[in-house]
Protein backbone atom coordinates (compact mmCIF):
# COMPACT_ATOMS: atom_id res chain seq x y z
CA UNK A 1 0.00 0.00 0.00
CA UNK A 2 2.77 2.07 1.26
CA UNK A 3 4.50 1.84 -2.40
CA UNK A 4 1.49 2.63 -4.11
CA UNK A 5 1.03 5.72 -2.43
CA UNK A 6 4.53 6.79 -2.62
CA UNK A 7 4.55 6.04 -7.19
CA UNK A 8 1.06 7.60 -7.09
CA UNK A 9 2.53 10.85 -5.73
CA UNK A 10 6.02 10.15 -7.96
CA UNK A 11 3.74 10.13 -11.19
CA UNK A 12 0.94 12.50 -10.04
CA UNK A 13 2.01 14.79 -12.85
CA UNK A 14 1.80 12.56 -15.54
CA UNK A 15 -1.33 11.03 -14.11
CA UNK A 16 -2.94 14.51 -13.69
CA UNK A 17 -2.05 14.97 -17.42
CA UNK A 18 -3.38 11.93 -18.47
CA UNK A 19 -6.93 13.09 -16.69
CA UNK A 20 -7.03 16.13 -18.48
CA UNK A 21 -6.20 14.89 -22.06
CA UNK A 22 -9.26 12.27 -21.22
CA UNK A 23 -11.58 15.52 -20.51
CA UNK A 24 -10.53 16.81 -24.10
CA UNK A 25 -11.06 13.73 -25.32
CA UNK A 26 -14.79 13.16 -23.88
CA UNK A 27 -15.36 16.56 -24.78
CA UNK A 28 -14.52 16.64 -28.44
CA UNK A 29 -15.02 12.88 -29.21
CA UNK A 30 -17.93 12.23 -26.86
CA UNK A 31 -21.48 12.49 -27.59
CA UNK A 32 -22.26 15.54 -30.27
CA UNK A 33 -22.93 19.10 -29.07
CA UNK A 34 -23.48 22.59 -30.08
CA UNK A 35 -20.31 24.01 -29.87
CA UNK A 36 -18.25 21.11 -30.23
CA UNK A 37 -16.41 22.69 -33.01
CA UNK A 38 -14.94 25.11 -30.99
CA UNK A 39 -12.92 21.51 -29.59
CA UNK A 40 -11.50 19.88 -32.58
CA UNK A 41 -10.22 16.41 -31.35
CA UNK A 42 -6.86 15.30 -30.06
CA UNK A 43 -6.45 13.57 -34.02
CA UNK A 44 -6.91 16.82 -36.00
CA UNK A 45 -4.54 18.98 -33.59
CA UNK A 46 -2.54 16.42 -34.62
CA UNK A 47 -2.68 16.38 -37.74
CA UNK A 48 -2.72 20.31 -37.94
CA UNK A 49 0.31 20.10 -36.31
CA UNK A 50 1.73 17.96 -38.89
CA UNK A 51 0.28 19.44 -42.09
CA UNK A 52 1.25 22.83 -40.33
CA UNK A 53 4.88 22.38 -39.18
CA UNK A 54 6.95 24.28 -41.81
CA UNK A 55 4.51 27.15 -40.91
CA UNK A 56 4.50 26.73 -37.35
CA UNK A 57 8.25 26.16 -37.91
CA UNK A 58 8.67 29.09 -39.34
CA UNK A 59 6.57 30.87 -37.07
CA UNK A 60 8.92 29.82 -34.45
CA UNK A 61 11.70 31.41 -36.50
CA UNK A 62 9.96 35.04 -37.00
CA UNK A 63 9.18 35.12 -33.16
CA UNK A 64 12.35 34.40 -32.16
CA UNK A 65 14.10 36.77 -34.53
CA UNK A 66 11.85 39.54 -32.74
CA UNK A 67 12.54 38.35 -29.33
CA UNK A 68 15.87 37.31 -29.34
CA UNK A 69 17.59 40.35 -29.92
CA UNK A 70 15.54 42.24 -28.26
CA UNK A 71 16.23 40.14 -25.34
CA UNK A 72 19.81 40.27 -25.76
CA UNK A 73 20.03 43.82 -25.49
CA UNK A 74 18.08 44.29 -22.98
CA UNK A 75 20.02 42.02 -21.20
CA UNK A 76 23.02 43.99 -22.11
CA UNK A 77 21.99 47.21 -21.16
CA UNK A 78 19.84 46.02 -18.13
CA UNK A 79 22.85 44.67 -16.60
CA UNK A 80 25.06 47.41 -17.58
CA UNK A 81 22.99 50.36 -15.63
CA UNK A 82 22.17 47.61 -12.94
CA UNK A 83 25.40 46.75 -12.02
CA UNK A 84 26.67 50.52 -11.73
CA UNK A 85 23.32 51.78 -10.26
CA UNK A 86 23.44 49.52 -7.72
CA UNK A 87 27.45 49.96 -6.96
CA UNK A 88 27.23 53.61 -7.31
CA UNK A 89 24.95 55.57 -5.03
CA UNK A 90 24.92 58.83 -7.05
CA UNK A 91 24.06 56.86 -10.16
CA UNK A 92 21.54 54.60 -8.05
CA UNK A 93 19.47 58.39 -6.94
CA UNK A 94 19.78 59.64 -10.36
CA UNK A 95 17.83 57.26 -11.99
CA UNK A 96 15.60 56.07 -8.71
CA UNK A 97 12.70 58.65 -9.50
CA UNK A 98 12.71 57.68 -13.38
CA UNK A 99 12.46 53.92 -12.50
CA UNK A 100 10.35 54.28 -9.70
CA UNK A 101 7.92 56.06 -12.21
CA UNK A 102 8.35 54.11 -16.09
CA UNK A 103 8.91 50.20 -14.51
CA UNK A 104 5.07 49.76 -13.28
CA UNK A 105 3.76 51.12 -16.56
CA UNK A 106 2.59 48.18 -18.36
CA UNK A 107 4.60 47.55 -21.77
CA UNK A 108 1.63 47.09 -24.11
CA UNK A 109 0.21 50.41 -23.77
CA UNK A 110 3.20 51.43 -25.68
CA UNK A 111 2.35 49.42 -28.61
CA UNK A 112 0.37 51.85 -30.63
CA UNK A 113 2.69 54.99 -29.97
CA UNK A 114 5.61 52.54 -31.22
CA UNK A 115 3.55 52.04 -34.30
CA UNK A 116 3.21 55.24 -34.68
CA UNK A 117 7.14 56.37 -34.22
CA UNK A 118 8.75 53.61 -35.78
CA UNK A 119 8.95 52.83 -39.35
CA UNK A 120 8.31 48.61 -39.12
CA UNK A 121 6.48 46.57 -37.37
CA UNK A 122 9.52 44.54 -36.84
CA UNK A 123 11.22 47.19 -35.15
CA UNK A 124 8.13 48.25 -32.98
CA UNK A 125 7.47 44.76 -31.78
CA UNK A 126 11.04 44.20 -30.94
CA UNK A 127 10.89 47.71 -28.76
CA UNK A 128 7.97 46.27 -26.99
CA UNK A 129 9.62 43.13 -26.11
CA UNK A 130 12.91 45.06 -25.05
CA UNK A 131 10.76 47.46 -22.72
CA UNK A 132 8.94 44.55 -21.20
CA UNK A 133 12.91 42.97 -21.03
CA UNK A 134 14.48 45.49 -19.24
CA UNK A 135 12.69 46.77 -16.37
CA UNK A 136 12.88 43.38 -14.60
CA UNK A 137 16.47 42.99 -15.50
CA UNK A 138 17.56 46.24 -14.30
CA UNK A 139 15.47 46.43 -11.44
CA UNK A 140 16.94 42.78 -9.57
CA UNK A 141 20.50 43.41 -11.43
CA UNK A 142 20.54 46.72 -9.51
CA UNK A 143 18.98 45.21 -6.24
CA UNK A 144 21.87 42.68 -6.32
CA UNK A 145 24.75 44.75 -6.97
CA UNK A 146 23.56 46.75 -4.25
CA UNK A 147 23.53 43.62 -1.65
CA UNK A 148 26.50 42.59 -2.33
CA UNK A 149 27.65 41.55 1.63
CA UNK A 150 30.39 43.81 2.62
CA UNK A 151 32.78 41.26 2.86
CA UNK A 152 33.16 40.78 -0.75
CA UNK A 153 33.83 44.62 -1.08
CA UNK A 154 36.39 44.88 1.78
CA UNK A 155 38.43 41.80 0.33
CA UNK A 156 38.12 43.34 -2.75
CA UNK A 157 39.77 47.03 -1.59
CA UNK A 158 42.38 44.93 0.62
CA UNK A 159 44.00 42.82 -2.70
CA UNK A 160 43.50 45.95 -4.10
CA UNK A 161 40.51 45.70 -6.93
CA UNK A 162 40.35 49.31 -8.34
CA UNK A 163 36.47 51.13 -8.20
CA UNK A 164 36.34 49.97 -11.96
CA UNK A 165 37.41 46.27 -12.34
CA UNK A 166 35.09 45.81 -8.68
CA UNK A 167 32.17 46.28 -11.17
CA UNK A 168 32.70 43.91 -13.67
CA UNK A 169 35.10 41.14 -11.04
CA UNK A 170 32.89 41.56 -8.31
CA UNK A 171 30.15 42.95 -8.54
CA UNK A 172 29.21 41.41 -11.65
CA UNK A 173 29.82 37.60 -10.43
CA UNK A 174 27.97 38.17 -6.70
CA UNK A 175 24.86 39.67 -8.56
CA UNK A 176 24.39 36.54 -10.58
CA UNK A 177 21.51 35.05 -8.41
CA UNK A 178 19.26 38.32 -8.45
CA UNK A 179 20.39 38.99 -12.32
CA UNK A 180 19.23 35.83 -12.79
CA UNK A 181 15.64 36.51 -11.32
CA UNK A 182 15.69 39.49 -13.06
CA UNK A 183 16.30 37.67 -16.79
CA UNK A 184 13.96 34.83 -15.83
CA UNK A 185 11.03 37.29 -14.96
CA UNK A 186 12.13 39.62 -17.64
CA UNK A 187 11.70 36.33 -20.30
CA UNK A 188 8.20 35.99 -19.23
CA UNK A 189 6.98 39.68 -19.94
CA UNK A 190 8.97 39.62 -23.23
CA UNK A 191 7.36 36.35 -24.53
CA UNK A 192 3.74 37.72 -23.26
CA UNK A 193 4.67 41.20 -25.20
CA UNK A 194 5.92 39.24 -28.15
CA UNK A 195 2.88 37.19 -28.80
CA UNK A 196 0.36 40.28 -27.80
CA UNK A 197 2.08 42.42 -30.53
CA UNK A 198 1.87 39.48 -32.95
CA UNK A 199 -1.96 39.42 -32.72
CA UNK A 200 -1.94 43.12 -33.07
CA UNK A 201 -0.53 44.17 -36.24
CA UNK A 202 2.35 41.71 -37.07
CA UNK A 203 2.12 38.99 -39.92
CA UNK A 204 4.65 36.37 -38.67
CA UNK A 205 5.01 35.09 -35.96
CA UNK A 206 3.67 32.14 -33.34
CA UNK A 207 1.09 35.23 -32.29
CA UNK A 208 -0.21 35.81 -35.62
CA UNK A 209 -0.42 32.22 -36.61
CA UNK A 210 -2.89 31.86 -33.96
CA UNK A 211 -4.72 34.80 -34.88
CA UNK A 212 -4.98 33.90 -38.27
CA UNK A 213 -6.56 30.46 -37.38
CA UNK A 214 -8.85 31.89 -34.98
CA UNK A 215 -9.80 34.06 -37.54
CA UNK A 216 -11.24 31.29 -40.65
CA UNK A 217 -12.54 29.63 -37.82
CA UNK A 218 -9.58 26.91 -38.30
CA UNK A 219 -9.87 25.71 -34.95
CA UNK A 220 -7.75 22.13 -35.22
CA UNK A 221 -4.95 24.63 -36.35
CA UNK A 222 -5.06 27.57 -33.75
CA UNK A 223 -5.08 25.01 -30.74
CA UNK A 224 -2.14 23.44 -32.59
CA UNK A 225 -1.03 26.85 -32.71
CA UNK A 226 -1.35 27.02 -28.60
CA UNK A 227 0.65 23.71 -28.08
CA UNK A 228 3.36 24.47 -30.15
CA UNK A 229 3.96 28.07 -28.51
CA UNK A 230 3.69 26.20 -25.53
CA UNK A 231 6.72 23.95 -26.45
CA UNK A 232 9.04 26.51 -27.65
CA UNK A 233 8.33 28.39 -24.64
CA UNK A 234 9.39 25.38 -22.64
CA UNK A 235 12.53 24.59 -24.41
CA UNK A 236 13.91 28.33 -24.25
CA UNK A 237 13.51 27.96 -20.22
CA UNK A 238 14.71 24.40 -20.35
CA UNK A 239 17.55 25.90 -21.92
CA UNK A 240 17.90 29.06 -19.75
CA UNK A 241 17.44 26.81 -16.43
CA UNK A 242 21.12 24.84 -17.86
CA UNK A 243 22.84 27.96 -18.52
CA UNK A 244 21.37 28.96 -14.87
CA UNK A 245 22.23 26.14 -13.47
CA UNK A 246 25.91 26.26 -14.94
CA UNK A 247 26.76 29.74 -13.91
CA UNK A 248 25.35 29.62 -10.06
CA UNK A 249 26.60 26.44 -8.95
CA UNK A 250 28.88 28.02 -6.26
CA UNK A 251 25.59 29.38 -4.58
CA UNK A 252 24.84 25.53 -3.62
CA UNK A 253 26.10 26.30 0.24
CA UNK A 254 25.87 29.47 0.92
CA UNK B 1 68.89 42.05 20.58
CA UNK B 2 66.97 43.77 17.97
CA UNK B 3 65.98 47.62 17.52
CA UNK B 4 62.35 47.57 17.82
CA UNK B 5 60.56 49.03 14.71
CA UNK B 6 57.29 50.89 15.11
CA UNK B 7 54.49 49.24 13.12
CA UNK B 8 51.14 50.53 13.97
CA UNK B 9 50.58 53.69 16.37
CA UNK B 10 47.16 55.50 16.85
CA UNK B 11 47.37 58.98 19.08
CA UNK B 12 44.31 60.35 20.33
CA UNK B 13 41.73 57.61 18.41
CA UNK B 14 38.19 58.52 18.38
CA UNK B 15 35.61 56.69 16.37
CA UNK B 16 31.88 57.75 16.91
CA UNK B 17 28.94 56.33 14.85
CA UNK B 18 25.25 58.06 14.56
CA UNK B 19 26.55 60.02 17.55
CA UNK B 20 27.41 57.05 19.78
CA UNK B 21 30.72 56.69 20.99
CA UNK B 22 32.65 53.69 19.87
CA UNK B 23 36.25 54.42 20.68
CA UNK B 24 37.70 56.59 22.87
CA UNK B 25 40.88 57.89 23.71
CA UNK B 26 43.29 55.09 21.83
CA UNK B 27 46.32 55.43 22.08
CA UNK B 28 48.50 52.26 20.99
CA UNK B 29 51.61 51.36 20.11
CA UNK B 30 52.63 48.31 17.98
CA UNK B 31 56.32 47.04 17.57
CA UNK B 32 57.16 45.48 14.28
CA UNK B 33 56.55 41.34 14.65
CA UNK B 34 54.68 41.64 17.99
CA UNK B 35 51.54 39.51 18.33
CA UNK B 36 49.31 41.50 19.93
CA UNK B 37 45.58 39.89 21.18
CA UNK B 38 42.95 42.00 21.27
CA UNK B 39 40.48 41.08 23.62
CA UNK B 40 36.60 42.37 24.89
CA UNK B 41 33.21 41.90 24.89
CA UNK B 42 30.92 42.39 21.91
CA UNK B 43 30.33 45.89 21.89
CA UNK B 44 33.53 47.31 22.79
CA UNK B 45 34.35 48.13 19.55
CA UNK B 46 37.30 45.35 18.56
CA UNK B 47 36.62 45.17 14.98
CA UNK B 48 36.47 48.70 14.57
CA UNK B 49 39.70 48.88 16.01
CA UNK B 50 40.94 46.14 13.47
CA UNK B 51 38.89 48.00 10.87
CA UNK B 52 40.89 51.10 11.21
CA UNK B 53 44.03 49.80 11.35
CA UNK B 54 43.32 48.23 7.77
CA UNK B 55 42.08 51.19 6.77
CA UNK B 56 38.68 50.00 6.33
CA UNK B 57 37.16 52.90 8.22
CA UNK B 58 38.38 56.48 9.06
CA UNK B 59 38.56 57.79 12.58
CA UNK B 60 36.19 60.51 13.39
CA UNK B 61 39.59 61.83 15.74
CA UNK B 62 42.83 61.51 15.79
CA UNK B 63 45.25 59.38 13.64
CA UNK B 64 46.58 55.75 12.97
CA UNK B 65 50.04 55.41 11.38
CA UNK B 66 51.60 52.70 9.62
CA UNK B 67 55.36 52.23 10.18
CA UNK B 68 55.06 56.30 10.73
CA UNK B 69 53.02 56.78 7.64
CA UNK B 70 49.35 57.97 8.60
CA UNK B 71 46.78 54.98 7.03
CA UNK B 72 44.30 56.19 4.47
CA UNK B 73 43.19 53.21 2.49
CA UNK B 74 43.23 49.14 2.70
CA UNK B 75 46.32 47.60 1.70
CA UNK B 76 47.44 44.01 1.20
CA UNK B 77 50.47 44.69 3.00
CA UNK B 78 47.84 45.04 6.43
CA UNK B 79 45.93 41.97 5.43
CA UNK B 80 42.67 40.81 6.89
CA UNK B 81 41.06 37.43 7.84
CA UNK B 82 37.43 38.06 8.67
CA UNK B 83 35.14 35.96 10.85
CA UNK B 84 32.88 34.71 8.06
CA UNK B 85 34.70 32.95 5.88
CA UNK B 86 35.53 35.45 3.35
CA UNK B 87 37.04 33.55 0.00
CA UNK B 88 34.94 34.47 -3.52
CA UNK B 89 32.51 31.59 -3.33
CA UNK B 90 32.80 31.53 -7.11
CA UNK B 91 36.32 30.82 -7.25
CA UNK B 92 38.55 27.39 -6.39
CA UNK B 93 40.79 28.25 -3.80
CA UNK B 94 43.81 28.31 -5.37
CA UNK B 95 41.65 30.59 -8.16
CA UNK B 96 41.20 32.88 -4.46
CA UNK B 97 45.03 32.84 -3.88
CA UNK B 98 46.14 33.65 -6.98
CA UNK B 99 43.65 36.42 -7.98
CA UNK B 100 44.76 38.36 -4.90
CA UNK B 101 48.24 37.64 -5.88
CA UNK B 102 48.38 38.68 -9.25
CA UNK B 103 46.49 41.82 -8.26
CA UNK B 104 48.98 43.10 -5.51
CA UNK B 105 52.54 41.90 -6.55
CA UNK B 106 51.30 42.33 -10.83
CA UNK B 107 52.87 38.81 -11.45
CA UNK B 108 51.85 36.97 -14.22
CA UNK B 109 48.87 34.09 -13.94
CA UNK B 110 51.62 31.40 -14.22
CA UNK B 111 54.29 32.85 -11.76
CA UNK B 112 50.94 33.97 -9.42
CA UNK B 113 49.52 30.42 -9.36
CA UNK B 114 52.41 28.86 -8.17
CA UNK B 115 53.42 30.90 -5.39
CA UNK B 116 49.72 30.49 -4.39
CA UNK B 117 50.30 26.61 -4.23
CA UNK B 118 53.33 26.93 -2.41
CA UNK B 119 50.67 29.22 0.20
CA UNK B 120 48.23 26.61 0.14
CA UNK B 121 50.58 23.92 1.12
CA UNK B 122 51.94 26.20 3.66
CA UNK B 123 48.26 26.07 5.35
CA UNK B 124 48.08 22.39 4.77
CA UNK B 125 45.55 22.63 1.77
CA UNK B 126 47.29 21.26 -1.35
CA UNK B 127 44.66 18.47 -1.89
CA UNK B 128 41.99 21.00 -1.95
CA UNK B 129 43.74 23.78 -4.66
CA UNK B 130 40.71 22.83 -7.38
CA UNK B 131 37.62 22.89 -4.09
CA UNK B 132 35.29 25.41 -4.10
CA UNK B 133 34.38 27.38 -0.89
CA UNK B 134 31.14 25.39 -0.59
CA UNK B 135 32.98 22.46 -0.99
CA UNK B 136 34.91 22.64 1.86
CA UNK B 137 34.53 23.16 5.60
CA UNK B 138 34.65 25.96 7.54
CA UNK B 139 38.22 25.46 9.13
CA UNK B 140 39.68 24.47 5.61
CA UNK B 141 38.15 27.69 4.87
CA UNK B 142 39.56 29.82 7.40
CA UNK B 143 42.71 28.47 6.59
CA UNK B 144 42.34 29.58 2.95
CA UNK B 145 41.80 32.64 3.85
CA UNK B 146 44.78 33.12 5.90
CA UNK B 147 46.94 31.48 2.92
CA UNK B 148 45.68 34.62 0.86
CA UNK B 149 46.07 37.01 3.70
CA UNK B 150 49.47 35.91 3.91
CA UNK B 151 50.13 35.12 0.14
CA UNK B 152 49.98 39.05 -0.62
CA UNK B 153 53.57 39.51 1.23
CA UNK B 154 51.32 41.19 4.07
CA UNK B 155 53.80 42.29 6.97
CA UNK B 156 50.85 42.94 9.08
CA UNK B 157 47.71 40.71 9.74
CA UNK B 158 45.06 41.55 10.92
CA UNK B 159 42.57 38.74 12.30
CA UNK B 160 38.82 39.24 13.44
CA UNK B 161 37.58 36.21 15.68
CA UNK B 162 39.12 34.45 12.75
CA UNK B 163 38.20 31.19 15.15
CA UNK B 164 34.62 31.98 16.46
CA UNK B 165 32.54 29.51 14.34
CA UNK B 166 35.01 26.85 14.74
CA UNK B 167 34.89 23.60 16.59
CA UNK B 168 37.30 22.97 19.68
CA UNK B 169 39.68 20.67 17.83
CA UNK B 170 39.84 22.88 14.69
CA UNK B 171 40.13 25.52 16.69
CA UNK B 172 43.12 24.78 18.30
CA UNK B 173 45.07 23.58 15.06
CA UNK B 174 44.53 26.64 13.70
CA UNK B 175 46.31 28.40 16.56
CA UNK B 176 48.97 26.38 16.36
CA UNK B 177 49.45 27.17 12.59
CA UNK B 178 48.84 31.02 12.89
CA UNK B 179 51.25 31.11 15.65
CA UNK B 180 53.86 29.20 13.57
CA UNK B 181 53.36 31.24 10.58
CA UNK B 182 53.18 34.86 12.14
CA UNK B 183 56.65 34.00 13.53
CA UNK B 184 57.71 34.34 10.16
CA UNK B 185 56.64 33.20 6.63
CA UNK B 186 60.46 33.21 4.81
CA UNK B 187 62.19 35.11 7.52
CA UNK B 188 59.14 38.19 7.86
CA UNK B 189 58.71 39.06 10.44
CA UNK B 190 54.54 39.38 10.92
CA UNK B 191 52.82 42.24 13.04
CA UNK B 192 49.72 40.64 14.54
CA UNK B 193 46.50 41.90 15.71
CA UNK B 194 44.05 38.76 16.66
CA UNK B 195 40.63 39.86 18.05
CA UNK B 196 38.80 37.57 20.58
CA UNK B 197 36.68 37.61 22.96
CA UNK B 198 38.08 34.07 24.13
CA UNK B 199 40.81 34.90 26.79
CA UNK B 200 42.39 31.23 26.50
CA UNK B 201 42.73 32.26 23.32
CA UNK B 202 44.58 34.97 23.70
CA UNK B 203 46.93 34.28 26.31
CA UNK B 204 48.37 31.36 23.64
CA UNK B 205 48.48 33.19 21.31
CA UNK B 206 49.74 36.22 22.44
CA UNK B 207 52.83 37.97 23.14
CA UNK B 208 51.06 40.96 24.70
CA UNK B 209 47.43 41.73 25.09
CA UNK B 210 45.07 44.50 24.94
CA UNK B 211 41.96 44.23 26.70
CA UNK B 212 39.44 46.60 25.60
CA UNK B 213 36.54 48.62 27.99
CA UNK B 214 33.15 48.70 26.36
CA UNK B 215 31.07 51.64 25.83
CA UNK B 216 32.93 53.21 24.63
CA UNK B 217 35.69 50.98 23.80
CA UNK B 218 38.77 51.89 25.75
CA UNK B 219 42.13 50.17 26.29
CA UNK B 220 41.70 49.08 30.44
CA UNK B 221 44.40 46.61 29.81
CA UNK B 222 47.66 46.19 28.06
CA UNK B 223 50.01 43.51 29.28
CA UNK B 224 53.29 42.16 27.80
CA UNK B 225 53.39 38.08 28.24
CA UNK B 226 56.60 36.04 28.39
CA UNK B 227 55.59 32.46 28.79
CA UNK B 228 57.48 29.41 28.56
CA UNK B 229 57.43 27.92 24.79
CA UNK B 230 53.91 26.21 23.98
CA UNK B 231 55.14 22.35 23.55
CA UNK B 232 51.87 20.65 25.01
CA UNK B 233 48.98 22.92 25.26
CA UNK B 234 47.10 21.12 28.28
CA UNK B 235 50.28 21.00 30.57
CA UNK B 236 50.65 24.76 29.18
CA UNK B 237 47.60 25.78 30.38
CA UNK B 238 48.63 24.46 33.71
CA UNK B 239 51.18 26.74 34.17
CA UNK B 240 50.75 29.19 37.18
CA UNK B 241 51.72 31.85 35.48
CA UNK B 242 49.12 31.29 32.64
CA UNK B 243 46.85 30.65 34.99
CA UNK B 244 47.86 33.98 37.05
CA UNK B 245 47.66 36.07 33.70
CA UNK B 246 44.40 34.70 33.07
CA UNK B 247 42.81 35.89 36.22
CA UNK B 248 44.29 39.23 36.15
CA UNK B 249 42.37 39.85 32.58
CA UNK B 250 39.08 38.21 34.19
CA UNK B 251 39.86 40.33 37.50
CA UNK B 252 39.80 43.24 34.71
CA UNK B 253 36.98 42.50 32.67
CA UNK B 254 34.74 42.29 35.68
CA UNK B 255 35.89 45.96 37.20
CA UNK B 256 34.77 47.10 34.10
CA UNK B 257 31.27 45.14 33.72
CA UNK B 258 31.30 46.22 37.74
CA UNK B 259 31.94 49.68 37.54
CA UNK B 260 29.25 50.04 34.54
CA UNK B 261 26.49 48.24 36.60
CA UNK B 262 27.59 50.82 39.23
CA UNK B 263 26.72 53.61 36.68
CA UNK B 264 23.56 51.93 35.81
CA UNK B 265 22.41 51.39 39.27
CA UNK B 266 23.39 55.04 40.29
CA UNK B 267 21.94 56.43 37.28
CA UNK B 268 18.37 54.35 38.53
CA UNK B 269 18.80 55.37 42.01
CA UNK B 270 19.06 59.40 41.23
CA UNK B 271 16.10 59.31 39.20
Amino acid sequence: MRTFTKYLSKFSGILFLLVLFGIWVLISCGPEWDSQYLFPSPKAVLKALFDSREELLRSAGASLLKLVPAYLVASIVGISIGIVSGSIPWVSNMLKPISRFAAPIPPNVYIPYAIAILPTFYLSSTFIIFIAAFWPIYLNTAAGAAEIPEKYKRNAAIIGIGKFEYLWRIALVASLPSIFSGLSVGMGLSFIMLTVAELFGENTGLGHFVQFYADYSDYPNMVAGILWTGIVVLAIMELFELVKRKLLFWTKAN
Amino acid sequence: MTIKQNGFETTNLDFSYDGRAILKDINLKINQGEFVCLLGESGSGKTTLLNLLAGLTKPSEGHVYWKGKEIEKPSAERSVVFQDYTLFPWLTLLQNVTLAIKKTKKLKTSYAKNLAEEYLNLVGLSGSLHKYPFELSGGMRQRGAIARALSVSADALLLDEPFGALDPVNRASLQDLVLELCRGVKDRPITTLFVTHDIREAVYLGSRIIVLGSTPGRIIADIPLDFPVKKNRGEWFRNEKVQQTIATIEDAYHKDILEKLGHIVQGGASI
